[in-house]
């Protein structure tokens, strides 16, 4: 009896770390405009959208996008956000950046924002809007006496959900949609310690965006 | 009559320190250099003693003895964005003799409201700062152009603000700056796109 215990304890641990940390990507692209190589000169910038202040896009997400594009294996001149939005202050504020193409035209009709286009050889600006939610959680942990006296079981569901608007700034036109769909679940058994065993939602979502993205543009 | 008020005004401030607990910070601006997209425009700025020597207060069981002061960060707010607005902006001292100086228009900015919530306040636990301001534009002769109602959001960063928990000053600070970068952003736009001064501009005579 004590044996079949011990089984039944150690099947479930096993399938708690094989399905824990899994996550599932859905990805949509939509062409618009049939894209060209970028050169070697080309930049472009990936912005979030900040207009609500609710449903804001997490400023590690966009980092985490340009710094896979601009990895060795694509070479992709991406310009931090942040720089971008100083140089442009106060164009691209949260509160004040074209929501969309039409915004733009009216926009670089202004010689000085044109210029600044141009000094930063900007081919693309992608706009990246949605974020990382923990959609469900159950469960409860105790402790007692400091971390080292938990017990208890506790799960939750992550979801990432972020739509990529790119915009061709030589064409000023909408060059295409991606969208990128993450859900993951996270598990937290605590036996006297609390052993974390978390799904990578949001990197998830961030390596299969990058992936789409470097499709699209090359 | 400047310096006495001034005087006055740290004293009073000192006085209600020495009751107790208290928070006496002054608030420090620092937003990006404006993209300049002059207008043609020979204007005027006038700043009133209000808006100069701003100092926000509260004192209850909440906020004990609060004193922000905001008045330099604003000045330094106008001069900083102005310059990038137009042509030719001077500061006025005085506005009884503004009509003599052939400006095309004379901005009084006003402060109407700032409100602060902190991190408990808030739903997303951090540091929220909101600044609204009316923007006066009249003629040298006093006929007002328009009023321009604009305000300004900040925060401190999403899931930082345990950090700025050990120092309230320090969050409510970054919810300031980013309010007053909001705001100004806010105020170049809304002066590009306000329907009353787009009439002005197009009715006025040139100089």
């Amino acid at each position: 009896m004590r044996a079949q215990t011990d089984n039944l304890l150690l099947i479930l641990l096993i399938s708690l770390l094989m399905t824990a940390c899994n996550t599932v990507t859905v990805i949509d692209e939509r062409k618009v405009l049939n894209t060209t190589d970028l050169n070697d000169k080309d930049s472009i910038v990936l912005l979030g959208r900040r207009h609500s202040h609710q449903h804001e896009t997490e400023r590690d997400y966009i980092s985490c996008v340009g710094a896979n594009l601009s990895d060795e294996s694509t070479a992709i001149n991406v310009i931090p956000e942040h720089q971008f939005i100083d140089a442009m202050y106060p164009y691209f504020e949260a509160s004040t950046a074209p929501m969309d193409i039409s915004n733009l035209v009216e926009l670089v009709q202004q010689p000085t924002i044109l210029e600044k286009f141009s000094d930063y050889h900007i081919r693309y600006l992608i706009w990246i809007e949605g974020n990382t939610e923990t959609i469900e959680n159950t469960g409860a942990i105790t402790c007692v006496g400091g971390p080292a006296g938990c017990f208890g079981f506790a799960m939750w569901n992550d979801e990432a959900i972020y739509e990529a608007k790119i915009w061709d700034i030589s064409q000023l036109a909408l060059s295409g949609k991606i969208s990128t769909e993450t859900q993951g679940t996270s598990y937290l058994p605590a036996i006297i310690l609390p052993i974390p065993l978390l799904a990578s939602v949001k990197a998830d979502a961030c390596d299969g965006m990058a992936t789409q993205l470097k499709q699209f543009l090359k | 009559m400047l310096k006495l008020s001034r005087y006055l005004l740290i004293l009073s401030i000192g006085l209600v320190t020495a009751c107790g607990q208290s928070f006496i910070v002054e608030t420090k601006l620092d937003i990006p250099q404006p993209v300049s997209t002059q207008l043609p425009l020979r204007m005027a700025v006038f700043y009133d003693h209000e808006l100069r020597e701003f100092v926000y207060t509260e004192n209850n069981e909440d906020r004990m003895n609060w004193a922000i002061s905001i008045g330099p960060s604003q000045i330094q707010l106008f001069d900083l964005i102005l310059p990038a607005m137009f042509t030719t902006i001077n500061r006025i001292e005085d506005l009884s003799n503004a009509e003599e100086q052939n400006y095309d228009a004379i901005i009084i900015p006003e402060i109407k409201d700032i409100q602060f919530a902190l991190p408990y306040e808030t739903r997303s636990k951090v540091h929220e700062t909101w600044i609204k301001y009316a923007i006066h534009v009249q003629q040298p002769d006093g006929v007002e152009i328009t009023t321009m109602n604009v305000i300004g959001y900040g925060k401190s960063p999403n899931k930082t603000s345990i950090q700025f928990l050990l120092d309230e000053k320090k969050g409510l600070l970054y919810a300031t700056n980013q309010a007053f970068r909001d705001v100004a952003a806010n105020i170049i736009i809304s002066f590009q796109s306000n329907p009353d001064i787009q009439q002005w501009l197009a009715t006025k005579p040139v100089h």
